[in-house]
């Protein structure tokens, strides 16, 4: 009794997402999303006759292990893990949670130690930038709360977003990815945001369905020590069980100088990581039509039609602006007319004016185009 | 709203059983889990100073994975676990799934590879590195279901025969150990039952919830020839899936000759298995206060107090009778007054009748004494 919309799902992702092969290795990780799409991924997997190799995790039980974390813990798990995530092509992560809070209470000392160490030597070094990978939330009651949204309603948005044709959505993308490339100077323009950077010689890479379930972003990073001005984020944040709000970060040449939130010795420490966690890792480009609002969640907000995000912290290696951290922080900012509007220009350029591109080599990406 | 009861069976599976120190790591395997009891768990490792590493899996997750799995597949897995293996000190399992049944989609030739290929691989590490194991037979609903019981009042026979006090049953078996160890010959008497052997120098061990959780049983073997006479078993059996009721084995130097129940053709199959089938590899003595009635799970069932059972098949490595066989078949006979008594002689002298021990200095082990704790 498994909805069809799980099966098309299981499909898209290894079919599409992964383009998995015949004799490939996929980890697949799931919390919180009940067995039918894990079925569903092991069926299509020995389908293409690839092996799955499921690791099944709960929120709860999580928690219970992260409050007993240590470095010494943290770095054994990785060494069990960093030969069988060496030995993957592929990786899927499924996150479901049935409680946004659920690692609230943890000192933040232990989370940062798993994440400093078996994050960053499991995924940051090794499946990144060595497997295939694609990431994808699960349509869980907390989520529709927490989204403001009722369950029935939640899923149908979910799968709406997920099931999207991202064919339409990958060719409309290239005209971006160009104009990216030829880019030095980016300017953002909004309440509480005036911030200049350079993306010269970085690169763009399309976020068209293969590495996040729903996608919908173009991504570059900037020129380490190229950021100067203020960005105020007008999107919540949630990290390690807690919500922030209202984060602005003002930078110089590159560095986190000035920074504000509903809690800034928090997130001062957040940031206090490590060395790159003060500089940014990633800069892109919301277009997925379907996501018009915060869902309190990364991975739907960063894809926010009309949004940019701007990530403290790691830069992936296909958009290599030379920053590392242990972190990878996407804050986002909407700029559509109900959430402030605001200008982004492209060497004195304007580029997108109130979430809406205005060049017309770019307007396959408005919405209306889209769905 | 945790159970209390699961976090008192953790502490028995983590503080007797697991005996977990400062600094060792602890695997937790648990199958159709409840994350309640993998909490308590990893908090009851973590108490002691252990370091937890979880799987989390369900029996039909892991049944899809088997039935499609080949060599290559089964050869990664177990790279990958056996690396980790090599760094645990200890290894709690859960069995025991929503349905019993659902690995029964799982081909034999699949389970066999995984067998060779995975399980020895790891039972391999474990008897080399000494890592210590216990596995616990969890009350899901199909378990319950098994036992003609509502969930909830298997959930409180379960806990209750799970969380009995193993310290006491451990010392009152050492006496019971010890006389088992000076006799030579057993003889077995009750309703359809006349049954003697020799348990000469044959070694005896204790069950007593190291390695099983329900645990309490001592066990044996006979000399392989030396079984004579007739038992009849009062508690059914299930085996691939068929209820067996009313067995009654009748043996000659050894080897049973006679065989009836409610399906002759079906059983007499059983045993013609191979010539090993037909000889008994253990014998043992339940000693759980809190079981008193077949589960129709041989890992309840053997514990009953007052109960007694043989083995068709195969006997264990720690009391060895030379008997080897593919089935190793725990067949119980509970000789509790309601059940129709028995009496249970060890070189000639009354130890047990009617379930209870008589001699002296086993009393510890009866259900009274050790329900009080």
């Amino acid at each position: 009794m498994t909805d069809p919309r799980i099966k098309q799902l299981a499909h898209n992702l290894i079919h599409f997402s992964l383009k998995l092969q015949k004799g490939e290795k996929v980890w697949i990780s799931a919390s919180n999303t009940g067995t039918p799409v894990l079925e569903a991924l092991v069926e299509e997997t020995y389908g293409v006759g690839a092996y799955p190799f499921i690791q099944m995790e709960d929120q709860r039980v999580n928690a219970a292990l992260m409050a007993g974390m240590t470095p010494e813990l943290a770095g054994l798990m990785a060494d069990f893990d960093v030969p069988k995530m060496e030995a993957m092509d592929a990786y899927i992560a499924i996150r479901g949670f049935d409680n946004a809070f659920e690692s609230a209470g943890i000192p933040e000392e232990r989370l940062n130690a798993y994440n400093a160490i078996y994050g960053k030597r499991v995924h940051m070094d090794v499946r990144i930038d060595h497997t295939n990978w694609v990431v994808l939330r699960w349509p869980t009651p907390a989520m529709a709360q927490q989204a403001g949204m009722s369950t029935a309603k939640f899923e149908d948005f979910y799968f709406d977003v997920c099931n999207l044709d991202y064919g339409v959505m990958s060719r409309a993308m290239d005209p971006l990815c160009d104009l990216l490339n030829r880019t030095d100077r980016v300017r953002l323009v909004g309440p509480g945001t005036d911030l200049t950077f350079s993306i010269r010689g970085i690169g763009s890479v399309k976020c068209d369905g293969e590495r996040n379930i729903p996608d919908g972003e173009v991504y570059t990073a900037p020129v380490r020590d190229s950021v100067n001005g203020t960005i105020t984020f007008n999107t919540p944040s949630f990290v390690g069980g807690f919500r922030y709000e209202n984060i602005w970060l003002t930078f110089k040449d590159g560095k986190i100088v000035d920074c504000g939130s509903n809690d800034t010795d928090r997130m001062n420490a957040y940031l206090d990581t490590d060395e790159g966690a003060r500089y940014v890792g990633e800069f892109a480009i919301g277009v997925n039509p379907n996501i018009n609002q915060s869902m309190g969640d990364t991975l739907f907000d960063e894809k926010i039609a009309g949004s940019i995000h701007f990530t403290p912290g790691n830069c992936y290696e296909d958009a290599d602006n030379g920053n590392h951290s242990a972190i990878h922080w996407d804050l986002v900012l909407i700029q559509t007319p109900e959430y402030g509007g605001g200008e982004i220009y492209f060497d004195d350029v304007l580029v997108r004016k109130d979430g809406r591109f205005v060049l017309p080599e770019l307007a396959a990406l408005n919405p209306e185009n889209l769905v | 709203m945790r159970d209390p009861r699961i976090d008192a069976l953790a502490k028995v599976l983590v503080e007797h059983s697991m005996d977990v120190k400062t600094g060792d790591n602890i695997l937790l395997n648990l199958r159709d889990y409840d994350r309640d009891m993998a909490c308590a768990l990893i908090e009851a490792v973590y108490h002691r100073g252990g370091r937890p590493f979880v799987n989390l899996s369900t029996a039909r997750l892991t049944s899809l994975i088997h039935q499609g799995m080949d060599e290559t597949m089964i050869k990664a897995m177990a790279e990958f676990d056996a690396r980790r293996m090599e760094r645990m000190q200890g290894h709690v399992s859960f069995a025991g799934g929503n349905n019993a049944l659902d690995m029964m989609d799982v081909p034999q030739e699949k389970t066999n590879l995984y067998r060779t290929h995975h399980w020895k691989v790891m039972d391999e590490i474990m008897r080399r590195n000494g890592t210590r194991w216990v596995v616990v037979e969890y009350p899901t609903p199909g378990a319950a279901q098994n036992a003609g019981m509502s969930t909830g009042e298997f959930e409180d026979f379960f806990f209750s025969a799970c969380c009995v006090d193993y310290q006491a049953m451990s010392r009152g078996m050492d006496a019971l150990a010890d006389l088992m160890e000076r006799t030579r010959r057993v003889e077995i008497k009750g309703p359809g039952t006349d049954l003697s052997f020799e348990i000469g120098e044959i070694p005896v061990v204790k069950c007593d919830g190291i390695y099983n959780v329900p645990d309490g049983e001592v066990f044996t073997a006979p000399v392989r020839e030396s079984v004579n006479g007739t038992v009849a078993f009062n508690a059914d059996s299930v085996e691939n899936g068929f209820r067996f009721s009313n067995i009654r084995l009748t043996f000659q130097e050894g080897k049973c000759v006679a065989a009836t129940c409610n399906d002759d053709e079906r059983l007499n199959r059983m045993l013609d298995l191979d010539p090993g089938a037909r000889y008994i590899g253990e014998f043992s003595l339940g000693v759980n206060p809190a079981i008193s009635r077949p589960m129709l799970s041989t890992l309840f069932d053997e514990k009953i107090a007052g109960s007694f059972h043989l083995a068709m098949g195969a006997c264990y490595d720690e009391a060895p009778n030379g008997n080897e066989s593919a089935i190793h078949w725990d067949l119980v006979c509970i000789q509790t007054p309601e059940y129709g008594g028995g009496e249970i002689y060890f070189d000639g002298k009354l130890i047990r009748r009617d379930g209870i021990f008589v001699e002296e200095s086993l009393c510890a082990l009866n259900p009274q004494t050790l329900a009080r704790g």
